[in-house]
């Protein structure tokens, strides 16, 4: 599943399963690339769920998650967080950052 | 501009362009029309994909979903209940090719790291893949890259191929440029360049900032520049870009003098704000036009 998350409902949404959060901005070259490697790997993965995160609509979320700059994912499992990255990265990175995150 | 270039047709690009192409990982080619249509759907249904439970009879192929028991002295294997998807190898790609051709009840042993993991198959999934609509665009919410929402499929396909071909000519344009910025140092700027170029930005940031935030800056500066940045002023913003102005006139003039072109009007990036991403979008295309011509060599 994929799906704009407001940060109100973060929690709720992300509290079970497989979580990717990408927070990224509209006018943000680089979250687009990334999008289209997430897309990828969710189409291939189906188990993985994706929350797309505005900070600009959102700006909470920019406090509540420190984040320095977009985009910025953090990994999730059953609400924890596993761990994050910045900035745009290839895909065997992401699978295996992805990998970690849901199996460690 | 009074800045002079002091390597004057000393850049070999094409040596450049060896190295990178020299790189193990580097984009050799654009993408193809099939692989960019095929991003296009993966992307268009990732949302509207259905996991469907497999009849009892029916063995597990790669690329289905299976929940499974693992039981092993590793940590990892040794689980109640574990989601994965056969042969993409995120849990393990010698279990997940194991339990290829199972049906829901079998189990499999394998070794991983020299210990037993044994696993046995709860249940097993297929994926249901849609034809993409328009109407699954909209879904998307998706803006291109001039902020524009798309609509239709069609719109889609455009926007990846316009996102994917310049991330492959941004790549290279990146890393050829890096090292010719490290080979080719600069001491000495203009001042009144430098000047120049900050009033330039200074105007264009003003309206932008009045038509998109409803802020004048020549009377206040957004809070987050004063939070984030501690900066109080546009003037004290300006005199802060005083690094960025002069790497701005250091890449105007390296692609200056990769593209053959001199330093006037149209390409003088003290006569309009967007000269160095014009001046940009022709390396583009002078990258596109080597990545053809390489492909037909």
């Amino acid at each position: 599943m994929t799906r704009f998350v407001s940060e109100e409902e973060f929690d709720q949404v992300t509290k079970e399963g497989f979580w990717i959060a990408d927070f990224l901005t509209d006018h943000c070259g680089p979250c687009k690339m990334l999008d289209l490697v997430l897309s990828e790997i969710i189409f291939d993965n189906p188990e993985i769920n994706l929350a797309k995160c505005d900070i600009e609509k959102s700006p909470a979320y920019v406090d509540r998650f420190g984040i320095q700059g977009t985009p910025t994912l953090l990994f999730m499992m059953n609400g924890e967080i596993k761990s994050s990255i910045t900035g745009i990265q290839p895909r065997d990175i992401l699978t295996e950052k992805i990998s970690e995150a849901m199996y460690d | 501009m009074h800045t002079t270039f002091p390597y004057e047709g000393q850049i070999n690009y094409p040596a450049y362009l060896d190295a990178y192409f020299a790189k193990e990982e580097a984009f050799r080619s654009l993408p193809s029309d099939a692989e960019l249509k095929e991003l296009a759907r993966k992307s268009i249904v990732r949302e509207q994909l259905v996991l469907v439970p497999l009849d009892p009879n029916e063995a597990a192929a790669a690329g289905d979903t299976a929940v499974i028991r693992t039981e092993s002295s590793l940590p990892k294997f040794h689980k109640g209940r574990v989601t994965v998807t056969l042969g993409r190898g995120l849990y393990s790609k010698d279990l997940e090719e194991a339990l290829i051709g199972k049906k829901a009840g079998e189990s499999v042993r394998v070794q991983i790291s020299g210990e037993d993991v044994f696993s046995t198959v709860l249940e097993l999934k297929r994926r249901q893949v849609p034809e993409p609509t328009d109407d699954m665009v909209l879904a998307l919410e998706q803006k291109d890259g001039n902020g524009h929402l798309l609509r239709t499929v069609a719109e889609y396909e455009e926007y990846i191929r316009q996102t994917k071909t310049d991330e492959v000519l941004a790549n290279i344009n990146y890393y050829t440029m890096e090292q010719i910025l490290a080979d080719y140092p600069m001491e000495h700027y203009d001042e009144e360049d430098i000047r120049i170029l900050g009033e330039l930005e200074a105007a264009k940031f003003t309206a932008l900032f009045r038509e998109q935030e409803g802020i004048d800056l020549t009377k206040e500066v957004p809070k987050s520049w004063e939070e984030d940045m501690h900066i109080h002023s546009l003037a004290e913003f300006i005199e802060k870009r005083r690094d960025w102005y002069k790497m701005k006139i250091r890449q105007c003039l390296i692609y200056l003098n990769i593209l053959g072109l001199s330093c006037e009007g149209a390409t003088d990036p003290l006569d309009h704000y967007e000269v160095l991403s014009e001046l940009q979008e022709k390396m583009f295309r002078r990258i596109r036009e080597e990545l053809e011509r390489r492909k037909l060599s």
